[in-house]
């Protein structure tokens, strides 16, 4: 049988760096070391790249821009066009891709301007590696070192400028673009916060998996995690699952229901707040999960009589009528409310089963506090006329702050609308017959 | 009716000359010369140069399209599992027509080797490494002779090519006094150590002037002979006879067993070099196609002249006479106890 030749590729066929670890290179590094190799600018390849494969280009077409480490179209057009040319297999590992099924098509972001640690990069250069950009680091969400537990950079400490470290034609990975300084160097170990750590630990462990296995994943294994996590830890109702994460019970439909899938930050969460990895958690691997034990409020015995519900009333209305026929031929009328209270029975109620006994009720006090009002209103005038013509004979108008002032408050406090007598007393400026019970007050006053 | 019946039919079609175009004899002398060669290609060789001198037409650019062919027959399992692996690389050194040789075309021919698809421009960037810093290109210009040297440089490394034979390297010395021989060699020879690839230079005698241009270029180089089979040596005699039996066979329709009978006047006229051979046996065969059979005025027209001859003979005398006492080596003495 004729063998088979394994044609030439076209571009060199470099082998990814950190292949098979959590530490492997990203298609970023791959495709500006590919370039260097070639020595030729990043610009010009990625352009050769796109006419090789007949794709349309804009004119301001920037590689860099395509976030082709991550998990959308672009980067799976890359790897594939890379593979192509430098017949190296499975260069999707060096990407996101593998992950795509389960995180949301946009649930992913890349930092647009590309991090860095310089300590793993001082490391590559004195082991006399090639120093190259790490795939954990591509994430935006990853904000630290899982190895070294620093904090990765994004831009260049000798210059300072940012978005030095791939966005550019010609790229050495490990140098910056601008000023050409080695970004690697010594930092010193700071004590991270402990969710940036665990994100940074989580994707690494993803991208160990993913250089590992073959892992054939689909929307169904993170579906049946998340039901999973509500059926075991929240009795199957998605509600508490959804007020316990803080997710929105739309969020949730939208997942469980209509094939959404969260994003990695979420799922970043979920996982974290459950006890999963996240990749297990991504790939529903649930036989080394032990689920959370959920925080129940203690139930405390106190020592309180037991709260037994009165039985219900049974008015006797016919009584209660005779009550209120008693209360309507008092010499002093009351409101329905004060009758309803010494009945201990609603006002509402009266109105229902007595109406016409309460109306009685209620239309003699109406009458008797509108008898009272207008005997305060003229107990009050001679004052506010007497102090009208004091105030005239001044040249000035009787205020109300005059009134305060001079009228005994007993006398002024039980007047409605005061301001509106002030204003009749002004606008009449009627006689006035001092009253010499009075006198003696304004004389003092 | 049969297939067999159908066969019997049909005449048989007779080989044409076309079959001695890329006809390759593997005769003693060439064998030798294989396995001087491939001995001679290993990792980290000190001998970062192979010279391989001849005559004309002896067969040097045979030679050196089988070493390439061998090379990447015996990588072939190497090359199954990276399809980027080129072990070996064949190219003709440039006659641009100038006064000097032309490094830029030289540099592209490689290039072309390593990756013919890939259309892009070279620049010439990368990491100083005295001062470790990242240096860009400078101005806007690609394809500058820099920036080929380091495409080439890189290529060749990242192809994990073996050897590179360059053909017709005579070009590289030609209208060069001794200063400029140095310095191409030394651009040769820094080419074969950055990237760790032997350089075979196949050319005619005046390729041999480059060993006595310094100590070090001698010591880093090794010279192959490519003789002919000479008239005076009945071993050579032998071989030679049974080199043209093997073209024979080739066409036995056309020599009808004839081409025995003129051993001695080929080898007389085609100097004993096997290609020179080949190639007169060619034109026999084309010349007796086109007039309908084989005979001696065929084969007569088919002959170098003899102003062809005596040329080749004096460029032959002159390289032998240059050469031969050069490969004399110290006579090895044994301590009789």
């Amino acid at each position: 049988m004729e063998q088979i030749v394994n044609p030439r590729s076209v571009l060199h066929a470099l082998a990814p760096l950190g292949a098979g670890t959590a530490e492997a290179e990203s298609l970023t590094s791959y495709l500006c070391r590919l370039a260097v190799s070639h020595s030729t600018s990043t610009t010009q390849l990625s352009r050769w790249i796109c006419e090789h494969f007949e794709l349309m280009l804009a004119d301001d077409f920037d590689w860099h821009a395509r976030h082709i480490s991550g998990i959308g179209q672009g980067a799976s057009r890359w790897a594939a066009a890379l593979s192509a040319l430098t017949a190296v297999e499975e260069i999707s590992r060096y990407t996101f891709l593998p992950w795509a099924p389960v995180i949301a098509s946009n649930g992913l972001a890349i930092h647009r301007q590309g991090q860095y640690c310089p300590q793993c990069l001082l490391e590559d250069r004195q082991a006399k590696r090639t120093p190259y950009l790490r795939l954990a680091w591509e994430p935006k969400i990853v904000s630290v070192c899982n190895k070294h537990r620093i904090p990765l950079a994004t831009q260049c400490r000798s210059c300072g400028k940012q978005n030095i470290r791939h966005a550019a034609a010609f790229v050495v990975p490990g140098w910056c673009a601008s000023c050409g300084e080695f970004l690697g160097n010594e930092v010193s170990v700071v004590d991270p916060e402990p969710w940036p750590l665990r994100v940074a630990e989580q994707v690494s462990m993803m991208i160990q998996r993913q250089q590992c296995e073959d892992l054939q994943l689909a929307p169904l294994h993170v579906h049946e995690s998340l039901r999973e996590l509500i059926d075991v830890i929240h009795g199957g109702v998605s509600s508490a699952f959804s007020r316990y994460h803080k997710i929105p019970k739309t969020t949730v439909h939208h997942w469980m229901r209509l094939g959404g899938l969260p994003s990695l930050k979420k799922s970043l969460e979920l996982a974290s707040e459950t006890g999963f990895d996240c990749a297990d958690f991504l790939m529903h691997r649930s036989e080394n999960w032990k689920p959370p034990v959920m925080c129940t409020q203690q139930v405390l015995e106190l020592d309180y009589p037991v709260c037994r519900r009165k039985p219900p009333r049974s008015i006797e209305w016919e009584e209660v009528t005779c009550e209120l026929e008693k209360i309507a031929r008092l010499p002093t009328p009351i409101p329905v409310l004060e009758a309803a209270a010494q009945l201990n029975v609603e006002a509402r109620q009266l109105y229902l089963h007595c109406n016409k006994v309460t109306r009685l009720i209620g239309e003699r006090w109406k009458a008797f506090s509108r008898r009272r009002q207008q005997a305060f209103t003229q107990a009050a005038i001679p004052h506010l006329q007497k102090l009208s013509h004091e105030m005239a004979a001044r040249g000035k108008t009787l205020s109300m702050r005059d009134a305060r002032a001079h009228v005994p408050p007993e006398i002024l406090n039980k007047v409605v609308s005061v301001w509106n007598v002030i204003r009749e007393v002004n606008g009449s400026k009627g006689d006035y017959k001092p009253d010499p019970a009075n006198e003696a007050t304004f004389a003092n006053s | 009716m049969s297939l067999s019946d159908t066969s019997k039919e049909l005449s048989c079609i007779h080989a044409s000359a076309a079959v001695l175009h890329n006809s390759r004899i593997n005769h003693p002398r060439i064998q030798e010369i294989i396995l001087e060669a491939q001995a001679l290609i290993y990792p980290e060789s000190q001998n970062t140069l192979l010279l391989v001198v001849g005559p004309t037409g002896v067969g040097k650019s045979k030679l050196g399209k089988y070493l390439v062919e061998d090379e990447c027959t015996r990588s072939a399992e190497a090359m199954a599992d990276d399809a980027g692996i080129i072990p070996a690389v064949f190219i003709e050194a440039p006659s641009s027509g100038e006064k000097d040789f032309s490094w830029r075309m030289f540099y592209q021919l490689i290039l072309e080797q390593l990756s013919a698809e890939a259309t892009f421009g070279s620049s010439a960037y990368g990491i100083n490494l005295e001062t470790g810093l990242f240096e860009h290109p400078r101005g806007h210009s690609r394809n500058t002779l820099a920036a080929l040297r380091v495409a080439v440089e890189r290529g060749l490394r990242a192809r994990k090519t073996k050897f590179l034979v360059i053909d017709e390297a005579a070009h590289l010395i030609r209208s060069c006094n001794s200063e400029h021989m140095r310095v191409q060699l030394d651009t040769l020879k820094s080419l074969a150590n950055s990237c760790d690839t032997q350089i075979i230079l196949v050319g005619a005698y005046d390729l041999y002037k480059l060993v006595s241009l310094s100590g070090q270029i001698a010591r880093r180089t090794h010279v192959i002979h490519f003789q002919r089979y000479r008239e005076d040596d009945a071993g050579d005699k032998r071989s030679f006879k049974s080199c043209l039996k093997a073209f024979e066979k080739k066409l036995p329709q056309l020599w009808d067993g004839k081409l025995m009978a003129f051993a001695d006047d080929l080898h007389q006229n085609t100097l004993g070099c096997v290609g020179t051979l080949c190639d007169v046996l060619k034109r026999a065969a084309r010349l007796a196609e086109a007039t309908g059979g084989w005979s001696d005025a065929v084969l007569g027209r088919a002959l170098l002249t003899q102003d062809q001859q005596k040329q080749i003979l004096a460029e032959i005398y002159e390289g032998e006479l240059e050469i031969e006492p050069s490969l004399t080596r110290m006579k090895l003495s044994r301590r009789v106890a």
